[in-house]
């Protein structure tokens, strides 16, 4: 099978925000690297049916959410026993965030139902409109809009965000800032 | 005012319908909710909604959390997958026919 360079770099930029969708999406690392091979082999399988000029992205995206899905029904105690120690595994420090509050954040994200994350996740962090996120889903424009709307609001009861009190620098930098201030 | 009066008799019809419908549901569809993934969070009451502050420091959370995947940078199988279905892995100057014997191996 002979893929087009033009395929070729349009899926090698996509695969570093598929990968991150397929982690944030199951939580470990070696499950996702599973799905985002499954997701080539089968893009490139089906590489046919894949219109030039439309949206690469979002048919990758597509095809690595229909096998989670389908993975997830198989195997659905096992995605939401996935252990709290990920950032201990992780090459580099968090981005902007310190290890304690990255375990906290990837905690309540897997507490959420797997349609809400995958919703907040498509459109909060791997850049898809919320057209796009629907034909990724599968599902209405409103009802990503209610899914994402409804994750927020879970992760915020779940990491006890409430008002503006919590916002700003964290609780060590406010501690320095106001030790600064006296 | 005539248009008013035929919603209102239309949406009396349509709530009898859905009534009818309820009264349809079977044990077997009740138990098909509670096995679906998406059944908890949908039949809960609208979430209230969340500050924009409050949004916006979920937003930058989430962002960071993925940037450091994204970061991680791909493992080499996965990139010289995409190479060996690129063909790339062999000579560029030989036409496809020429690398018939160069199916991928699993």
């Amino acid at each position: 099978m002979k893929l087009d360079p033009a395929l070729r770099d349009q899926v090698l930029s996509t695969v570093p925000s598929l990968r991150a969708f397929a982690v944030s999406l199951c939580g470990n690392i070696d499950r996702a690297d599973d799905l985002v091979q499954e997701t080539l082999l089968r893009a490139f399988t089906h590489i046919d049916s894949f219109e030039p000029g439309t949206n690469m992205a979002a048919w990758l995206f597509t095809i690595l959410r229909n096998l989670f899905r389908s993975e997830y029904r198989k195997r659905r105690r096992e995605v939401e026993d996935a252990d709290g120690r990920y950032a201990e595994s992780l090459k580099s420090q968090p981005e902007q965030m310190g290890r304690v509050e990255f375990e906290e954040f990837r905690a309540a994200l897997a507490k959420l139902p797997s349609d809400q994350r995958e919703a907040l996740i498509l459109v909060g962090a791997s850049g898809f409109s919320y057209e796009d996120a629907a034909n990724i889903c599968g599902c209405a424009v409103g009802t990503i809009k209610s899914r994402v709307n409804r994750a927020r609001t879970r992760l915020a009861e779940l990491l006890s965000i409430n008002g503006a009190d919590d916002f700003g620098p964290d609780r060590a930098t406010r501690a320095v800032l106001a030790g600064g201030c006296n | 005012m005539a248009d008013g009066v035929s919603d209102e008799g239309e949406r009396r019809i349509m709530n009898n319908r859905r009534v009818k419908l309820e009264l349809v549901k079977t044990d077997g569809d009740k138990a098909n909710e509670k096995d679906s993934p998406s059944n908890p969070m949908t039949y809960e009451k609208p979430a209230p909604r969340l500050g924009r502050e409050a949004q916006a420091q979920i937003g930058q959370q989430l962002r960071a959390m993925y940037q450091t995947y994204v970061h991680e940078g791909v493992p080499t199988h996965l990139s010289d997958l995409v190479e060996r279905f690129a063909g790339q892995d062999r000579e560029e100057t030989k036409p496809p026919e020429d690398r018939k014997d160069s199916k991928p191996s699993e």
